[in-house]
């Protein structure tokens, strides 16, 4: 009874990881394959040109330095999406993109811009602050690694 | 009760409130798929979501729902960065909300502890 009972709450924690493994690798690879290869191509070109809508963007909101703003949400949707995605680094990678679309919800809120996408955004990474990245994730297999190692 | 609780109870409450702010958009009124019978059933999954009530299967229909939404859009041709990216969004959130499970935070679990410690 009691083996079948432990069972249970070993196959509810494996689909609990399971599904935050889907919604950690989900959201981050969309930000990752969707939007960030759009970002770090205006990123590039805005070196030589100097033109970037995103900049224009964080200076029609009033946010101040709107070009270090726009790099670094450049970083925080490729390289800190894809350490999200892997499970790297605990809670930090969530909590950084959580906070960088708080403030893009309410900066697209302030220019009467749609809030849906950067505010769901903004749900999904602040939730995975809230759990960390869960058991199916680099960060689990290597602890489990250095545990086997110990031994 | 644990963070990943509070996690999906976040999730679960966060679409709700997407859903009820979209569903009273000028767009989403003029849409069939949200008028009349599919309006009403896809409310009452929605809330039961929200509720908890039913344990995963509120979530799978709607995620089934979402991702038929992002196929039927990228198939139609729109600009897949529009309604299908944000569709595709929606069936990811409510895919890991299917796998996990609503969490214990749910009305159900509310109910059997107050018949428990009145």
């Amino acid at each position: 009874m009691a083996e079948g009972r432990d069972r249970g709450s070993e196959v509810k924690a494996r689909a609990q990881d399971l599904g935050l493994l889907l919604l950690r690798a989900g959201s981050s690879l969309s930000l990752l394959l969707l939007f960030a290869p759009l970002k770090i191509h205006d990123a590039i070109a805005f070196l030589h040109t100097g033109a970037w809508r995103f900049v224009d963007f964080n200076r029609k909101v009033g946010l101040p330095l709107p070009v270090a703003v726009a790099f670094l949400q450049t970083v925080n949707e490729s390289l800190v999406a894809l350490l999200l995605a892997l499970g790297v680094f605990g809670r930090a990678p969530a909590a950084l993109l959580g906070v960088s679309f708080v403030a893009a919800t309410l900066a697209s809120a302030r220019a009467h811009e749609d809030v849906f996408a950067p505010g769901a955004y903004a749900l999904v990474f602040l939730s995975l602050a809230l759990t960390g990245p869960g058991g199916v994730s680099l960060d689990a297999a290597l602890a489990s690694w250095r545990r086997r190692g110990s031994r | 009760m644990s963070r990943a609780d509070v996690s999906f109870l976040v999730l679960r409450l966060g679409f709700l409130a997407a859903a009820s702010l979209l569903a009273g958009l000028p767009q989403a009124k003029a849409e069939a798929s949200f008028r009349g019978a599919p309006g009403l059933l896809l409310g009452a999954l929605v809330l039961l979501l929200a509720a908890g009530a039913l344990g995963r299967l509120p979530a799978a229909l709607l995620a089934a729902v979402a991702l038929g939404t992002c196929l039927q859009g990228a198939w139609a041709g729109e600009d897949f960065l529009e309604r299908p990216a944000r569709a595709l969004e929606g069936s990811i959130l409510l895919g890991s909300l299917a796998l996990s499970g609503p969490g214990r935070l749910t009305v159900g679990e509310a109910w059997r502890r107050f018949r428990r410690e009145p």
